[in-house]
């Protein structure tokens, strides 16, 4: 008799510790306009920011919750704490001198040997608060900046980053986009100056760990001019039995001709509400490119957003989402192409399992003046059993005659014949279907450095045994 | 009147969720002939309201699982006809595999007419139903049709709708299906005119086996505009359907095409497939398409394709090289793609009609 095929979980045990918060300073839950105030003196903003914050406070209370995606009612904004931070709150360059304890958390999750072994710069955020930031000396020696975003508020970049904050992602955008202008903290400031190759990556980790808390970080990067840029952003936390939030926000500036890389390994706990913003501003002959792996989660709604301003700018998109057991994962694209020339490429694979929901959403938008645009979106969803969800819901709104747009998208399970082309070639049948399976996640592991993709690869470790079905 | 509502909603500054019609007149029972060819019976009955919110596609889901026979352009469209006193006009095809049934609205200027037609097909009964929506160029009216199909076990049914209306017409078409097993449901539409057309269908594939096909082709020119929402709710297993729309948007045309493959859980070895190819000829069209799969069911296979814009190169190349001039080449693509649907009529007196419709 075959054995019916096991799919397992991802395997999430080497993110699932925590430390007690005890020695944390936190503020109460909720949010009223004196949290806020005591977030802004918390962070000695600017005074242009207390504003953005209280200006960004009326918007959410104004703005409805979303009706469109997954339920978030079990989030309770009454409940979550929007700071916390440790008490030794001090921001260090050098690793040793981290608190011990959150020294040992990154190492759990490898940051510092990656540092060492192939990045160019790390920023490391523990709840509300940047614990370490460094860069590689010839790095900065070249001009790139890569600080925390609150002391470069108050530094020479204060002005760029005044001129910048918030104005690709207004709070007007959304209700947690508000959210986030009311109660950021955190996040990380990067500028490369023109014509600058950064030849290895950079990263900024997050880590929430603090039950019922949220992380609200703010990734501001202006790749100036004809430079060159890959950013990895990871996050993580433990699981609790109350609602976590992630409502950060990321702003991304692609100058002429400039190139960036955007990574991200999301792999939160499935207590997590994750309602981030990502969206990117790219000018003449410029490219943006998203890759996007989503693991983790209890809900989450995340849709890079790219806005191809100038002749020739390009945008490409690749993601994965694996949901199981516990998890509604709605996430996409969104492309705006405002110029002539412009070019998107998106294609997502996306899988359930074990009573997970997925959703693919995404809108392709050509303005008028676009001519001679052209846009690819292809996406599929395999269903690796009968209790969980695939949807796919994407929109294309064509506004020129001289566009070129296709689209495809695809839905199924394994297939029969596939798994026979395969046994014919002499695997056996376990082995095809543990081929197709992993082998369907490819167009992602494959984008990302190798030691990125050895972890994405063991974040899907499935195990394949006899037959589905 | 809130209609065509997408099953699953997206982002609302897109604006593709669902369609406000406002300005609605009060309306009268059409004037319409009826050519029946077999054994037709025809009775008239009265229809019932429908308390369903047009924005719950829960609600929809649960109803059309229980045989109500939900439309694609929603139940607005009940309310509204049951609102203005609207008599149902309900034919039985009782026997047989050659019934055919022909029926024709000519559009009166300044007329506000309605129609609700219900066409059941009995246990392995087939029929051919011709629907024709014609108006002189100039005409100003409103007119909103809903037709109901009802197919018993092994029945199957070729509905031809044909739309060709003035200027100043606002046409709600509305149809809806409910299929026992192992019926099948063909459904050709050439659309051409009409100031706005708000067309919805949906097809509940209830029993195992059954299916539904459909091919819609239309030109939307000047500024007219076509609201589409097609539904595939698949709920027996081995349901299949194949949708396959493909259209000509010029001068200030808006059109949006909404489509849904709707696999429900336990449709086991079900199929679902969309294309959509649209021609776009002006750069002040508007061209809005939004493909659904939505899937609970493992066992299936979905899939949808579109291809929106011009015609491609080589095929320009080519016709070029034939000594063709570019404009006539567009004319003759656009025409192509009506004449692709109206070729396949059976009934050779109504396909040479509509033939010389587009050759004009």
């Amino acid at each position: 008799m075959k054995e019916k095929t096991y799919v397992e979980d991802i395997n999430r045990s080497i993110y699932d510790f925590r430390n007690e918060d005890k020695d944390a300073y936190k503020l109460d839950g909720g949010l009223s306009e004196e949290i806020v105030r005591q977030i802004s003196k918390e962070k000695n903003d600017v005074d242009w920011m207390l504003d953005l914050r209280l200006k960004s406070l009326k918007i959410f209370n104004e703005t409805p919750f979303p009706q469109w995606g997954p339920s978030i009612d079990g989030l309770n904004m009454d409940k979550i704490v929007t700071y916390v931070r440790p008490k030794d709150n001090k921001m260090r360059a050098n690793w040793e001198e981290v608190p011990t304890e959150i020294k040992d958390t990154f190492e759990k999750l490898g940051i510092p040997q990656a540092e060492r072994e192939s990045l160019a710069g790390v920023g490391a955020q523990y709840d509300s608060e940047l614990v370490y930031h460094n860069v590689r000396k010839e790095v900065a020696e070249a001009g790139v900046i890569y600080t925390d975003l609150e002391s470069a508020t108050h530094g020479e970049y204060g002005d760029m980053i005044r001129e910048h904050f918030m104005k690709l992602v207004p709070p007007t955008d959304h209700k947690f986009a508000a959210l986030h202008g009311a109660v950021w903290s955190g996040g990380s400031f990067v500028y490369v100056p023109k014509g600058v190759k950064v030849e290895i990556p950079l990263q900024s980790y997050f880590r929430l760990n603090a039950p019922g808390a949220g992380q609200f970080e703010h990734t501001l990067i202006i790749v100036d001019e004809g430079a060159d840029l890959h950013f990895i952003e990871g996050c993580s936390a433990p699981k609790y039995n109350v609602a976590n939030l992630h409502a950060g926000c990321v702003e991304l500036f692609v100058g002429k001709n400039a190139t960036l890389r955007y990574s991200t390994i999301e792999n939160w706990s499935k207590n997590m509400y994750n309602l981030n913003t990502k969206r990117a501003l790219v000018e003449e002959g410029g490219t943006i490119q998203w890759i996007s792996g989503s693991f983790g989660s209890h809900v989450s709604y995340l849709y890079p957003t790219s806005v191809l301003q100038g002749k020739g700018a390009k945008s490409e998109f690749t993601g994965v989402t694996f949901s199981g057991e516990g998890q509604d994962l709605d996430t996409g694209c969104k492309v705006i192409h405002n110029a002539e020339n412009t070019t998107s490429y998106i294609n997502t694979r996306s899988i359930s399992k074990s009573g997970g929901g997925n959703t693919f959403r995404s809108s392709v938008n050509i303005k008028p003046q676009a001519k001679n645009s052209k846009s690819s979106v292809s996406c599929a969803s395999l269903m690796l059993d009968d209790i969980s969800r695939s949807d796919t819901i994407p929109a294309m709104d064509i506004r020129t005659k001289d566009a070129d747009v296709g689209h495809e998208a695809k839905i199924g399970s394994i297939s029969d014949d596939t798994v026979f082309y395969l046994m014919s070639r002499g695997l056996s049948e376990d082995d095809a279907k543990a081929l197709i399976v992993s082998g369907f996640a490819d167009n992602v592991s494959k984008e990302l450095p190798l030691e990125y993709a050895v972890e994405m690869n063991n974040l899907i470790r499935l195990e394949m045994k006899g037959a589905i079905g | 009147m809130y209609i065509n509502h997408l099953p699953a909603e997206t982002w609302n500054w897109l604006k593709m969720n669902g369609s406000e019609v406002v300005g609605i007149p009060k309306l009268q029972n059409s004037i319409f002939t009826s050519d029946k060819n077999g054994d037709i019976d025809n009775t008239l009955d009265s229809l019932t309201r429908r308390n369903i919110d047009a924005r719950d596609n829960g609600a929809m889901r649960i109803a059309a699982a229980n045989k109500v026979n939900i439309t694609g352009v929603g139940p607005d469209m009940d309310n509204l006809l049951f609102d203005n006193n609207i008599t149902l006009n309900r034919y039985e095809i009782n026997k047989g595999d050659s019934n055919v049934l022909k029926l024709k609205w000519t559009v009166k200027n300044q007329s506000a007419w309605a129609s609700a037609i219900e066409i059941v097909v009995k246990k392995n009964c087939k029929a051919v139903v011709f629907e024709e929506f014609e108006s002189e160029s100039e005409v100003s009216a409103h007119l909103a049709i809903q037709t109901k199909i009802v197919l018993e076990e092994g029945a199957s049914i070729n509905l031809i709708q044909l739309q060709r209306m003035g200027s100043g017409v606002t046409f709600i078409n509305d149809i809806g299906s409910m299929q026992d097993e192992k019926s099948t449901f063909d459904l050709k539409e050439v659309i051409i005119g009409a100031s706005k057309t708000y067309l919805g269908s949906r097809s509940n594939l209830v029993g195992d086996n059954s299916e539904f096909n459909a091919e819609v082709a239309y030109l939307v020119e000047n500024k007219d505009k076509l609201d589409m929402n097609f539904v595939e709710f698949q709920k027996g297993k081995k349901t299949n359907s194949n949708l396959d729309v493909k259209g000509i948007l010029r001068d200030e045309a808006f059109k949006i095409f909404r489509g849904t493959i709707d696999f429900i859980r336990g449709c086991a070895g079900s199929k679902g497939s969309e294309l959509e190819d649209v021609l776009l000829l002006d750069d002040t069209i508007v061209n809005q398409t939004i493909p659904l799969i939505l899937c609970d069911e493992e066992d299936v296979e979905g899939d949808h394709g579109a291809t929106i814009g011009q015609i491609d190169d080589e095929k320009l190349f080519y016709l070029k090289s034939r000594g063709i001039k570019e404009e006539d080449i567009y004319e003759m693509l656009a025409k192509a793609r009506l004449h692709s649907v109206i070729s396949k009529i059976s009934d050779e007196e109504i396909r040479n009609k509509w033939e010389s419709f587009i050759s004009e």
